[in-house]
């Protein structure tokens, strides 16, 4: 009998791990997205219903579309936000001299919370009638801001979001602007560039690799926001915050538990997010 | 059968009432129950010491009440206690899952009635009469028929099988700010149409106030809101007799305008609103009145927590041009099917002891809502919970509602989802983006294909 090369036993654990929490539940997923199934009415009674949920997703599903587009604009608005301000901070700490560390450990305790907590934590800073923000700006005589109402409960989404996730950002710029090499810069000082030129021409096309990468994981990850929409608004008032998770979690399991349907709106999703994937998979190959 | 189940809830509730109201006295706290040295605690030592039980739960009093009786039960029985403790939509999905997978991870579970229908077709929790039956797991002193039948059937049961005992048996009421309604002479509301009138007098009476403070967050807390004045206003969301669906009916269409027009009296940020923001800006003085569930009435009267725990009184909901039609819902407390058994039977002897007649006093008076009818006239309970009064009155609205032949929550598994639809279509006619007419057709297709499924 062939002996089997030795290569494939060390990588067979992984390959093993990846079957079991990565492949099969993929399968599994497109497998269901099929039927019918209904969690409250159980496995046994589930039918096979082929393209039903896809069609019902895109003809009768009243949010569809529209939480697509808040989606999108939650995703286009953060991020950028995001990218800007990490890009601002990124470069002040690079010039920082003193107290560098203690700033970095300050900056990343939002990322490293936990965002359900997070959520709920905003919920009250944000409430109209006894929340901290509205007590602030009430002390510098700005009136009561209805921060979760229909008008603009996506806007504070979109700021806790900003809030949580910029340090991530800033640790991803900073890493690259660190990685830099000094002689570009000190040649260009040599020939009299201002400091914007600097920035415009040296720093920013030297770390666009990165930055890129940062922006790539950024825009897969608030693509799936989730936790911060459930703890803050639960995608109201009426659908104001239903961005696409949300509104996969609300029919499959907000008590709906359409599991079947839902998990044709995860596959929806895991399509629209694939380019995101084969560009992030380039990017980190080219590197 | 539903006007049987009525008949038997309204004459348990009459008869709760009239023992309240005449003040005759049963004896609660002094009978035998579980303690060192009598039988059963012997034998649950025996058999179940040492074993860890893993509780499935919500934030809540009856779970506050029943953790605090933890210790003496561990150093009672030798049983430890694991909690697991989550939001309550969450503890229902968690509890579904857990029962698809089959993992017997909790032993021990609170049930929301409003789940039960939803529950009850996979089998989730485990009947309980075969223990309630046996003399050696219950003995007589448990007296499981003191627990106010009303409770029994309609918080633990389901078409007639028991799967809980039930810890947090509420029903909705009017909380106000007795101050501000004797400094401006009025009276706490009759009608459904005077407390839109009271909601919109007190609105800016005050620096900061609003009218009123009910729950309006998107989907299945817009639904509950809504539904707590629904029947009174001759709506309701499907009809329990064939199961059609009636979202578009003219009294469920005319009680959501209803309900968007008296939110207009809320806070701004209602649309956010669970009980916990509704109960909050109540507490916290920003609004006059409060409708909700009795079973968390104790935090309004709890100085640490609330600002005007000393400048509220309690009323029954206020009755609609279609009838007097209050709430009955609640929490019990039960046991999982996936469970072994002997686990089932150690989670059993945790919820005999909790629930016993003999540490119902402590229950209730470490924050617990009473569901045994012995303790309704108990002035050690009464000075706890003096909403009591208000909550029997609360009880008989709700009993009017079951005379009709119908339930709170209609007993269908498909309820859930109804509600759900219902919830989210209203939250979109309070956020502005749809009219009640618009909506509720649009939810009756939604609802007609569930139904139909």
């Amino acid at each position: 009998m062939k002996k089997m090369p030795a290569h494939y036993l060390f990588i067979m654990p992984a390959l093993v791990l990846l079957v079991l929490i990565v492949i099969f539940p993929t399968i599994f997923l497109y497998y269901i997205s099929m039927t019918n199934y209904d969690m409250t009415v159980g496995w046994d009674a589930k039918r096979f219903v082929w393209f039903e949920n896809f069609i019902y997703l895109f003809l009768d599903e009243p949010l569809f579309w529209k939480s697509l587009g808040i989606t999108f604009i939650f995703v286009s608005v953060s991020v950028s936000c995001e990218l800007v301000l990490g890009m601002i901070v990124a470069l002040g700490l690079s010039r920082m001299n003193r107290s560098k560390r203690l700033f970095v450990s300050l900056i990343i305790i939002p990322m490293v919370c936990t965002p359900s907590i997070i959520s709920l934590m905003w919920k009250l800073i944000l409430n109209t009638e006894y929340g901290v923000a509205n007590y602030l700006l009430g002390l510098v005589r700005i009136g009561n801001i209805n921060w979760l109402g229909t008008g603009t409960a996506l806007a504070s989404v979109i700021l806790v979001d900003i809030w949580e996730w910029t340090p991530f950002m800033v640790l991803m710029l900073y890493a690259a602007l660190q990685a830099l090499p000094e002689e570009p810069f000190e040649a260009a000082v040599a020939d009299g560039a201002t400091k914007i030129q600097i920035f415009f021409y040296i720093t920013l096309p030297m770390m666009m690799k990165l930055a890129l990468i940062a922006l790539t994981l950024r825009m897969i990850d608030s693509f799936k926001v989730f936790d911060t929409v459930y703890g803050l608004t639960q995608g109201g008032p009426g659908s104001a915050t239903e961005v696409f998770s949300m509104r996969i979690f609300r029919t499959g399991f907000q008590h709906s538990n359409w599991t079947g349907r839902a998990s044709a709106f995860a596959i929806i999703m895991l399509l629209i997010m694939s380019p995101l994937f084969s560009r992030l998979t380039r990017l980190l190959r080219d590197r | 059968m539903f006007r049987k189940l009525g008949l038997v809830i309204l004459c348990i509730a009459i008869g709760s009432v009239t023992v309240f109201a005449t003040g005759q006295k049963e004896e609660g706290a002094a009978a035998a129950g579980p303690s060192s040295g009598d039988a059963w605690t012997d034998m649950v030592k025996k058999a179940y010491g040492g074993m860890t039980i893993t509780v499935a739960a919500t934030s809540h009093p009856a779970a506050d009440s029943i953790r605090a009786m933890e210790k003496d039960f561990t150093a009672l029985t030798g049983i430890k206690v694991r909690w697991d403790s989550m939001e309550e939509g969450l503890l229902r999905q968690k509890l579904l899952m857990e029962h698809q997978s089959k993992t017997g991870v909790y032993d021990v579970m609170m049930i929301d009635a409003f789940n039960l229908a939803e529950y009850q077709p996979s089998g989730v929790a485990l009947p309980l009469k075969e223990l309630i039956d046996n003399k050696e797991m219950t003995p007589s002193w448990y007296d499981y028929e003191d627990i106010s039948g009303a409770f029994r059937d309609g918080v633990g049961g389901y078409k007639n099988v028991v799967y809980g005992i039930p810890i947090a048996g509420e029903t909705r009421f009017l909380g106000y700010r007795k101050d501000l309604f004797e400094k401006y002479g009025k009276q706490p509301p009759k009608t459904l149409a005077e407390m839109l009138e009271l909601a919109k007098f007190f609105t800016g009476k005050e620096p900061g106030l609003y009218g009123i403070g009910m729950r309006a967050q998107r989907g299945i807390h817009f639904a509950s809101g809504w539904m707590t004045l629904m029947y009174s206003l001759g709506g309701e969301f499907l009809d329990q007799k064939t199961w059609k669906p009636l979202c578009n009916s003219p009294g469920t269409i005319s009680s959501l305008e209803y309900y968007v027009n008296l939110l207009k009296y809320a806070p701004p940020d209602v649309g956010v609103y669970t009980h916990e923001e509704a109960i909050s800006a109540f507490m916290a003085g920003k609004t006059a009145m409060w409708l909700d569930a009795t079973a968390i009435a104790p935090w309004i009267l709890d100085p640490s927590k609330s600002k005007v725990y000393d400048k509220v009184a309690f009323a029954p909901p206020p009755a609609g041009p279609a009838g007097d039609f209050g709430v009955m819902a609640g929490w019990s407390i039960g046991i999982s099917s996936d469970s072994p058994r002997k686990q089932q039977e150690a989670a059993w002897a945790f919820i005999m002891y909790m629930t016993s007649k003999k540490n119902s006093k402590a229950y209730v008076l470490g924050g617990g809502t009473p569901t045994r009818a012995s303790l309704l006239n108990d002035p050690d309970v009464l000075k706890v919970h003096p909403y009591l009064p208000a909550m029997n009155l609360a009880l008989k609205s709700a009993d009017n509602l079951v005379k009709t032949g119908r339930t709170w929550i209609p007993a269908n598994v498909k309820a859930i989802k109804i509600l759900e639809v219902g919830g989210e279509f209203g939250s979109r006619v309070q956020a502005g983006e749809l009219s009640a007419k618009d909506a509720m057709d649009q939810a009756q297709i939604q609802c007609e294909k569930i139904m139909a499924e």
